[in-house]
């Protein structure tokens, strides 16, 4: 039996009895009711009491099953696994059947089970937080047995091409050494990010207080859904536009003024992504700007001082708390961001300080490696995976900075 | 008590203490609220009153951290029992808040739903007869009867909360708690209010907070008298208002403090 | 209080006319960016609109069943679409009447052809070709077609025979899985947190966690659905399944993020309402606040969706930029999203391919800009005050 068969057997079957229970308890609720009887609960819920009772203890035990499977610990045969889940889902129905009667508060029991379902639904959230940790934890120590984690932080060149050979056994048979050296790739990887700030604090900052302090409510209400098209282009988008035709831009200007400049340089991919980042910039500023209470304005203002110096003076300075947590969530963005460096980036480990020269980045090198047609457990594959630890405690470290700092923050205007 | 010794005593709250957290906000509050009269508790701000109107249907059970010690016994029977279902009591003891607030549905639905999920009447004429004597009752019939599809938020202040009572009284509950059910409303709109009020304590027992004396007085057979989470005084309003036993009573309902 | 004598103040007062115009420089700039990136994509997709078709004569010979390059003329075996030629064989074999007829027909013009005939630069033709090419021309033996292929067709290594059909599908399967799973599970998580709660550790820690995905990148969803769902539960790689499973845990946290603000937006007073009357904490839920909240679980739904459909990053990882010339049948079996078709022919090198890269965008941009609009009109419809 398919997978899919089975599990097209198992919910239609599932759904058959417990619409089947469904009916039978409410019936048996309602011939319950006569004269001045009167049940705790709506007879519907005797009926949604059956009908979970049916459905969540089969469910699980599918569940369990599955999970075992996937761990290679049991495979149960498909048809005993039906037979089995069936068997459980009549038990349900006969246990729920036999509660029902004059005293049995079928609301509080369903109330009970819903909210298990709601609760189950929350941890999902935790599960997928582990799950992000151990896939990239579990290659990268299958990575770290064969390459030095000094190595890897330290190193200055990324040479993995030859990485093959030592999945293949035959790394003492003289050929050139693989080299994982990550610092050029963060190197690359911080540079783009930085020419990416230099574009979007400035703008995203400066749009916000004209939103939040100049503009009319009117104009806001125009501006601010604009600068959000912003961050609905997809990244693919933004890496073809600064591919095609943001980069030949640069390397014309750059010759235009006696330099050489590559066309995978980092300066059009460190733009872009800096456009792509404003929208974020401005409304997280906007909305820790707008949380400064009016009174501090008030007060500046009736001072005697101009609308620039009260926000330069005593908005910005009140705000700041918030507008770093903006920038380093900023920051994290450009870091994990992909596609417009895939796109436009360069695929060459490169340690300069020219933006102009192509570089490459964490992200570039992760979808290289994993989208090459090298076999899995190549130290190159799971390079990536090493990569993408880094990425993700960095984005993390970030994250929860930029929350302390705004909790600070709250904390003090709220 | 005096005057209505006879009376059968709807609620009696013994030795009630409640914390938010650490923080006590009654320290042990004791008290009966004889059937089908009207009680007020008046107090300044904090006092505990509504806090203490909360407890008779556990609105407070809602408050993440809130505990009680002591007891509720409506009709003898302990209201924080765990055999006690939450849901039950409250269709027993209905609410009125502090501000209107009808559901975002039609005048028809407000009263409708609790008895459709109560299953009191079945849709149709048993719901259109139960949701006309309900609005009878509060007065609110002939307002709206030709526009019970319209939406409830659309009605006056005054009307919306009279709507409120309405979807209270549809539930055929014991005691109607009323939380300063006129603070949002005109003069004009609590007049109509405690002149129904005043008809519906020959059906309900009522409990009323509010800030204000003068409607503590007209409507209101006791009164009890909170400060800081302490039941100061209680007795029939004229006593409290006339000759109150404490120095603190008698300087809060002569503006000396509140 | 005159201000024209008073240098100091006129300089504050200059100094605070600057402030403001750095505010609208910002903007202008920002504004003028949108203007040229749109005129810049448009102006690259239009072309690809239209689509070269020549008009050549066709022999329906025995021959051409075997070659299909033998049905016309040599000189046009180049100019025409190879995806054309190679459909003649069937055609003739289902139609054994039509051999030995010739025909006058428009038909599907080669790319290099179709490039020298938009006159774009780099089209590649040869020379003999073009020649060829100017001669039809002259005969009024050309013409330009509005482009359906580019509609009807899945992927093709022809440029002239590429189109979106199939990773357009793709798309909307993967959206789908990720709908079907991301909206409930999120939407259950959030009444969780906002309605049933207690105010414990367990709580606490689940709220930090969905704020910490939600800023984790996507690529590293990727990496997890590599990890997890193909290499350990064996998932097909390329599927639709596999991703709209990655998809749908990236969006997940938006929209538990969105709902519960939709949530907190019903006020504390619609609850004490229904449950003053007596409804129990889940029916105050059904009945009235989750109806309340919908028009803004609604939008924050369809922003995570139109963000989901746009992502490309994680969905490399799991091998969905495979080639898909045909629509997939099932979830299980290799597709391509939208994005991700715009990805691997920005990386051909044929320079048909760059028009045909800009109108794919400029589908997926009409596609998701509608989607962000329906969703700001429905916050916009919805906006209540209490």
């Amino acid at each position: 039996m398919q997978t899919s068969d089975l599990i097209f057997w198992l919910l239609s079957g599932l759904a058959a009895m417990s619409a089947v229970t469904f009916w039978l308890c409410r019936h048996k609720a309602t011939s319950l009711m006569h004269g001045p009887i009167r049940l705790h609960s709506q007879p519907g819920y005797y009926g949604w009491y059956g009908a979970l009772m049916v459905l969540l203890p089969a469910v699980m035990v599918a569940v369990m099953v599955g999970v075992l499977h996937l761990f290679h610990w049991y495979t149960a045969p498909a048809t005993l696994l039906l037979a089995v889940c069936y068997l459980i889902a009549a038990a349900g129905s006969g246990v729920a059947l036999s509660h029902i009667n004059v005293d049995f508060r079928a609301r509080d029991a369903v109330e009970r089970m819903v909210r298990g379902m709601l609760f189950g639904a929350a941890t999902v959230s935790i599960l997928i937080t582990i799950g992000i940790v151990f896939s990239v934890l579990f290659e990268s120590i299958q990575f770290f047995k064969v390459i030095s984690f000094w190595e890897f932080i330290t190193g200055t060149r990324w040479e993995p091409d030859t990485a093959f050979l030592i999945g293949a056994g035959r790394e003492d048979e003289g050929g050139a050494v693989p080299h994982f050296g990550s610092v050029p790739i963060f190197a690359g990887t911080f540079m783009i990010t930085a020419i990416a700030m230099v574009v979007a604090v400035p703008v995203g900052l400066f749009s916000a207080i004209y939103m939040s302090e100049y503009a009319s409510n009117n104009w806001r209400n125009t501006l601010k859904p604009m600068l959000e098209i912003l961050a609905g282009i997809p990244t693919v988008v933004y890496g073809f536009f600064a591919a095609i035709t943001i980069s030949p831009l640069v390397v014309q200007f750059a010759e235009s003024i006696g330099f050489h400049a590559d066309y995978t340089n980092a300066l059009a991919p460190g733009l872009i992504m800096g456009i792509m980042i404003i929208p974020f910039m401005s409304s997280l500023s906007d909305d820790v700007i707008r949380a400064v209470p009016q009174s501090l304005r008030d007060g500046s203002l009736a001072l005697g001082t101009t609308k620039a110096e009260t926000i330069r003076h005593v908005v910005l300075p009140a705000a700041m708390p918030g507008i770093v947590a903006a920038f380093l969530i900023a920051v994290s963005r450009a870091i994990g961001e992909t596609m417009i460096v895939v796109m436009a980036a360069g695929l060459r480990p490169n340690l300069t300080a020219n933006p102009l020269e192509g570089m490459t980045t964490v992200t570039v090198k992760i979808v290289e490696a994993l989208t090459g047609d090298q076999e899995f457990d190549s130290a190159f594959t799971l390079a990536a995976f090493a990569l993408g630890m880094v990425l993700l405690i960095i984005t993390l470290v970030l994250n929860i900075i930029s929350s302390l700092v705004v909790r600070k923050f709250r904390q003090r205007y709220e | 008590m005096n005057t209505k010794a006879e009376q059968k005593t709807k609620i009696h709250i013994e030795n009630l203490k409640l914390w938010y957290g650490q923080d006590e906000a009654l320290h042990g509050i004791t008290l009966d609220i004889p059937e089908n009269s009207v009680t007020s508790f008046i107090g300044p701000s904090g006092c505990g009153k509504s806090t203490l109107l909360r407890t008779i249907n556990r609105m407070n059970d809602r408050i993440i951290g809130c505990r009680i010690e002591g007891e509720v016994l409506l009709d003898g029977q302990n209201i924080y029992d765990p055999q006690v279902d939450v849901v039950h009591l409250r269709t027993h003891v209905g609410m009125v808040f502090q501000k209107p607030n009808p559901f975002p549905k039609s005048i028809y639905e407000n009263i409708a739903y609790a008895p459709r999920i109560h299953g009191l009447a079945s849709d149709g004429g048993e719901m259109d007869m139960l949701v006309e004597a309900s609005l009878q009752k509060a007065s609110l019939w002939e307002e709206v009867k030709n526009k019970l599809n319209q939406p409830g938020t659309a009605l006056s202040g005054g009307q919306q909360q009279r709507l409120c009572i309405a979807r209270t009284i549809a539930v055929r509950p014991k005691v109607i708690l009323m939380d300063e059910p006129c603070s949002a409303l005109d003069p004009i709109a609590t007049a109509k209010i405690e002149a129904l009020i005043e008809e519906l304590k020959t059906e309900y027992t009522i409990a009323i907070v509010t800030h204000s004396m003068q409607q503590a007085a007209r409507v209101s057979e006791q009164t009890a008298f909170f400060y800081l989470g302490d039941l100061i005084e209680y007795g029939t309003t004229s006593d409290i208002f006339t000759k109150p036993q404490q120095q603190r009573t008698d300087d809060y309902i002569t503006g000396r403090f509140g | 209080m005159n201000t024209a004598n008073n240098p100091a103040l006129q300089r504050r007062y200059r100094a605070d006319r600057r402030f403001r115009l750095y505010g609208l420089l910002a903007l202008a700039f920002a504004m003028s960016f949108l203007l040229f990136f749109f005129v810049d994509i448009i102006s690259k997709a239009m072309p690809a609109l239209q689509q070269a078709e020549v008009k050549v004569t066709v022999q329906y010979t025995e021959a051409a069943i075997e070659n299909y390059n033998k049905a016309v003329s040599r000189l046009d075996r180049r100019v025409v679409s190879k995806s054309w030629l190679r459909s003649l064989p069937r055609l003739l074999r289902d139609n054994p009447a039509m051999i030995g007829t010739s025909e006058e027909l428009w038909v599907l013009a080669e790319s290099r052809v179709d490039q020298y005939l938009k006159g774009h630069d780099g089209h590649g033709l040869k020379a003999k070709y073009q020649k060829r090419v100017d001669v039809l021309q002259q005969q009024g033996y050309t013409r330009m077609a509005f482009n359906t292929g580019f509609f009807i067709n899945g992927d093709s290594k022809l440029p002239e025979y590429a189109g979106i059909l199939a990773s357009a599908i793709g798309s909307v399967m993967v959206l789908l899985i990720t709908m079907a799973l991301a909206v409930p599970v999120g939407v259950m998580t959030a009444i969780y947190l906002e309605e049933f709660a207690p105010d414990n550790h367990f709580t606490h820690v689940v709220e930090i966690n969905i704020n910490n995905l939600a800023a984790i990148p996507s690529i590293l969803y990727g990496l997890l659905g590599l990890a997890i769902f193909i290499n350990f539960a064996g998932v097909p790689r390329s599927s639709a399944l596999a991703g709209g499973l990655t998809l749908a845990l990236m969006t997940l946290p938006i929209i538990i993020i969105s709902t519960r603000a939709a949530l907190r937006t019903v006020p504390e007073t619609i609850r004490e309402a229904a449950m003053g009357v007596g409804a129990s904490q889940l029916q105050s839920v059904w009945h009235h606040v989750l109806p309340l909240a919908m028009p803004g679980i609604l939008t924050g739904s369809i922003i995570g969706l139109a963000q989901a459909m746009g992502e490309t990053a994680p969905l490399l990882i799991i091998g969905m930029m495979a080639y898909i010339p045909d629509a997939p049948n099932s979830a299980l079996q290799a597709a391509t999203v939208l994005p991700a078709q715009i990805y691997t022919w920005s990386s051909e090198s044929l320079r048909a391919f760059e028009e045909r890269t800009a109108a794919g965008i400029l589908v997926l941009l009409v596609v998701l800009l509608s989607l962000n609009g329906v969703a700001v009109w429905l916050r916009k419809r919805s906006e209540q005050t209490w």
